[in-house]
């Protein structure tokens, strides 16, 4: 395993508090009600939630026949359906990520892995896939707690390189995804084009998507000075900048609102924004940070 | 703290073309971004970017740190030492005789005792009052300045050494007088220790900060150098030529004599603290002038050549009025430096004698009067003319009567002539007044109120050293002849008048002189001076060092021994100062260091 993927960090007391989170998805429980759609998903319960009027097409099964025998009418039986939540990850591993100590990759990974723990020890069905500037290998949807160290053994073999084009990679996506579910997008999202095209093509898909911004403290407070030469890490562009502290505030100005646009497009979308600085530590990230949002209880 | 070489600052002025070598560099620092999505085209960079360059440059800022720290490390600076806090008044005598002009490794021992000065002055509080004294034969001390004055630094790098024998002991008791002892004063003496100072002072110096600069040194030098024509010989001088080997080596030398064209040379060698006299023979004319000198590189130059004058530059124009006297046509007609001239003579003179001429008027110049009298000098007295038979008595101190024995004079008759108060007598018998000298600005008499057939003056030994006396009192330009005066002594001059009194120094340089002037003093250099003579002539006179103390460089002065623990302190504190500029050399080097890796690096 990977340096950066360092399991030790999943100790006993932390796995404890992961296995009491629940992972939600309010898209997917409002509209999986076996009964409404003529494909229906078979979960391993059924809980009885209302009758309603028989309409062609439904399922002979779900007639009651002691209403019709009584009242000579055809009435149904909805159930909610206790079906698997499916659950993807998304993790950036552009070489914008390499940046940091520990790197904003090891750190999406991190997060992943505990996310992921969280997702697979609830049952949940657990996919991941990195992405660049295009989609990158996937590992197979997993249901079973055994799978989880496949999981790691997945993440822990991811590098960084290449550029970044988020929304390409989100469109791809949601066009070849089986099944919507929840997404979780780890990313710097500090890519040129912009997310949102990607990010309606996934709404439109019907994900629910959290998107966890990852950073480094030098990217949000950058120290260095004087004239640099600055050089993108994806891309190898070149500018000449000439920093000082007005320089580095105005910086910090638009860092904000990039974040903040970001932020209102998901609040628009029911979809949720999480900023994380790679000098907070993994349990407050999850436990502080991603836990009490829409969709990590 | 004070700096003792503020020149070193100037190793600042590197900082304003290190910062345009940093402007004009294309070097820029560079660094990997995650992405450039945030930095493109922030507003606020473009103007910044001048000034950001040299703010931000650490290559630069390093580099120009080293640059004050080296500048600093030149310039030696010093911590003030907490005994000198006290100090409020205080006199810095630095010797500048000439044994003080002595040089070793190609540095004078001046220039160390200035910067020696210098070290003191700064380490003294800013508000305290500093006198500056140098001390050769003058003993010239300064206006009042505060330590912290940059006149009083200026001054002290200003001064010059003289080429003439020093007097610690004079220029200590004028210090000690100057500064009164006064609870806050203090006296430092900047030498090389190569003098001997009187005992009376020794108990009364303890107070006085002694800084000696001096070492032992290697030198030879001429003590003595003097001629005379040989009696009754075929015009044949003897030139007599002392040297003094004053090292502690035996060394060789050669002793040239210059005569003309003509050379005289000898070669001697002398054991260590020799002195060796010579004797050259010279046959036919000297020349005006004509000069020693010794073929040895030693430590001083000035003690290795030697000058003077034959006495056969212009005489002195002598013009006799009123009666004939044997005596005095026979004295004028042999004496080397004068010569009488007629009646049809035109004016200046140098010496009018006025022999039994009674109210004669005096206009400016110099007059010997015989049995005379002169309006407003003297006049005669309302007792009869007496004879006189007691012995006279003279004034021995006078440069006229100095030297002469008059014991044996009579005098059978002699005028009543009483002087002006202001006259000294120079001979007198009882209460009557035989002869007098008067001096004013631009007028010398001497006067002697009988005539020479009244005495028996003119048949003794006395009579010719006392007119050659008077002649050389009279006429003192002429009286340097021969033998020259040393150096820092008042070369004589004959008295103003109407005619410019002008002195040329060896280096060529002109000095006019006061008429009130007695003499011209600042002979401080070996060589020909050439005085210009009221007939317009220039007349030879040499300025010779001839010092055995000042040959021997050798540092003979000791303090007495508490003053070696009183010294302790500065000592300690030159050698404090000494590691402050050493660390702040090592600090620059670091810095450098640091600034190489900054480099490397690229930060």
């Amino acid at each position: 395993m990977r340096q950066d993927f360092d399991t030790a960090v999943f100790d006993e007391t932390f796995m404890r508090k992961l296995e009491r989170l629940t992972l939600l998805s309010r898209r997917l429980r409002h509209s999986y009600l076996r009964g409404e759609h003529r494909s229906h998903r078979h979960g391993a319960g059924l809980d009885f939630a209302d009758y309603r009027s028989y309409q062609p097409g439904d399922d002979f099964r779900y007639i009651d026949w002691n209403i019709f025998s009584r009242l000579d009418r055809l009435f149904v039986k909805v159930f909610n359906a206790d079906d698997r939540l499916e659950v993807h990850f998304l993790l950036d591993t552009s070489a914008s990520m390499a940046f940091g100590t520990p790197s904003k990759l090891a750190y999406g990974k991190r997060l992943t892995g505990a996310l992921a723990y969280v997702a697979v020890h609830g049952l949940d069905r657990v996919g991941i896939r990195s992405f660049a500037d295009s989609l990158g290998p996937s590992v197979p949807s997993l249901d079973k707690r055994a799978d989880v160290f496949r999981l790691f053994s997945y993440l822990s073999g991811l590098e960084s390189r290449g550029g970044t084009d988020l929304s390409a990679s989100l469109t791809h996506y949601a066009q070849a995804a089986r099944r919507p579910g929840l997404t979780i997008v780890l990313s710097d999202f500090l890519s040129a084009p912009e997310p949102e095209p990607g990010l309606r093509a996934m709404l439109a898909r019907g994900f629910d998507l959290l998107l966890v911004q990852v950073l480094e403290p030098s990217e949000l407070r950058p120290p260095m000075r004087g004239t640099l030469r600055l050089i993108d890490a994806e891309t190898d562009d070149e500018e000449e900048v000439a920093v000082d502290g007005q320089v580095a505030r105005e910086y910090r100005e638009r860092l904000d609102a990039y974040s903040r646009r970001i932020s209102r497009f998901c609040l628009e979308h029911r979809m949720e924004f999480v900023r994380l600085s790679t000098d907070i530590s993994l349990e407050d990230a999850v436990l502080k940070h991603v836990q009490g949002g829409l969709f990590v209880r | 703290m004070t700096l003792l070489n503020p020149l070193g600052l100037l190793f600042l002025l590197a900082a304003p073309p290190l910062i345009v070598i940093h402007l004009l560099s294309r070097y820029r620092r560079r660094a990997r971004v995650p992405s450039l999505l945030l930095w493109r085209r922030l507003e606020s960079t473009p103007r910044r970017s001048f000034l950001l360059r040299l703010r931000y440059n650490h290559n630069l800022i390093l580099q120009l740190a080293a640059v004050v720290l080296a500048a600093l490390a030149a310039a030696q600076p010093r911590i003030a030492g907490a005994e000198l806090a006290g100090v409020k008044n205080a006199i810095v005598v630095i010797d500048t005789s000439a044994s003080m002009l002595a040089s070793s490794d190609d540095r004078r021992r001046l220039s160390r005792a200035k910067e020696e000065a210098l070290r003191i002055v700064r380490e003294l509080p800013d508000e305290a009052s500093v006198h500056l004294m140098e001390a050769s034969a003058r003993i010239d001390l300064s206006e009042a300045y505060r330590a912290g004055d940059s006149r009083l630094l200026d001054r002290i790098q200003s001064v010059e050494g003289s080429e003439s024998e020093g007097d610690m002991s004079a220029a200590l008791r004028r210090a000690l007088a100057a500064s009164g002892m006064q609870e806050g004063s203090r006296i430092y003496v900047v030498s090389d220790g190569a003098f001997e100072l009187e005992e009376s002072l020794t108990a009364v110096i303890r107070d006085v900060r002694f800084s000696l600069i001096g070492e032992e040194l290697e030198n030879v030098g001429i003590t003595a150098f003097a001629q005379r024509e040989v009696p009754h010989g075929p015009q044949l001088t003897e030139i007599l030529i002392e040297v003094l080997n004053a090292g502690a080596r035996r060394r060789e030398t050669a002793v040239v004599v210059d005569v003309g064209k003509a050379s005289l040379e000898r070669t001697v060698e002398l054991a260590a603290g020799e002195r060796r006299r010579m004797v050259f023979r010279h046959e036919g004319a000297l020349p005006a002038v004509f000069s020693v000198r010794l073929s040895a590189e030693d430590a001083l130059a000035a003690d290795n050549r030697a000058y003077a004058t034959s006495g056969s530059g212009e005489p002195l124009r002598v013009r006799f009025r009123g009666a004939r006297s044997f005596f005095l046509e026979s004295f004028f007609g042999v004496h080397p430096l004068a010569r009488l001239v007629g009646s049809s003579a035109t004016p200046p003179y140098d010496i009018v004698v006025l022999n039994g001429v009674q109210d004669a008027q005096l206009s400016s110049g110099a007059y010997l009067l015989i049995n005379s009298t002169a309006r407003g000098v003297s006049a005669v007295g309302p007792s009869e003319e007496a004879e006189i038979r007691m012995s006279p008595s003279w004034n021995r101190e006078h440069p006229v009567t100095a030297g002469v024995d008059l014991s044996g004079m009579q005098v059978y008759r002699a005028r009543p002539i009483e002087p002006i108060p202001s006259a000294e007598v120079l001979i007198r018998s009882g209460p009557t007044p035989l002869a007098f000298a008067f001096e004013a600005p631009e007028l010398r008499v001497v006067s002697l109120s009988f005539d020479l057939f009244d005495t028996n003056l003119g048949l003794l030994p006395a009579f010719p050293v006392l007119l050659d006396n008077a002649v050389r009192w009279l006429a003192p330009g002429a009286a340097a002849g021969s033998s020259g005066v040393r150096t820092g002594t008042a070369l004589p001059l004959p008295p103003g008048g109407d005619f410019p009194r002008t002195v040329v120094r060896p280096s060529g340089e002109e000095s006019r002189v006061a008429p009130e002037a007695d003499g011209y003093a600042e002979t401080d250099s070996v060589g020909i001076h050439r005085v210009r003579t009221p007939s317009g002539g220039e007349r030879p006179v040499a300025v010779n060092l001839l010092s055995g103390a000042e040959t021997d460089l050798s540092p003979r002065f000791t303090p007495p021994p508490e003053q070696e623990v009183e010294r302790e302190p500065t000592v300690a504190s030159a050698a404090g100062g000494a590691w402050i500029a050493v660390a702040l050399l090592l600090l620059a080097v670091a810095v450098l260091l640091v600034d190489l890796v900054v480099w490397r690096r690229g930060l």
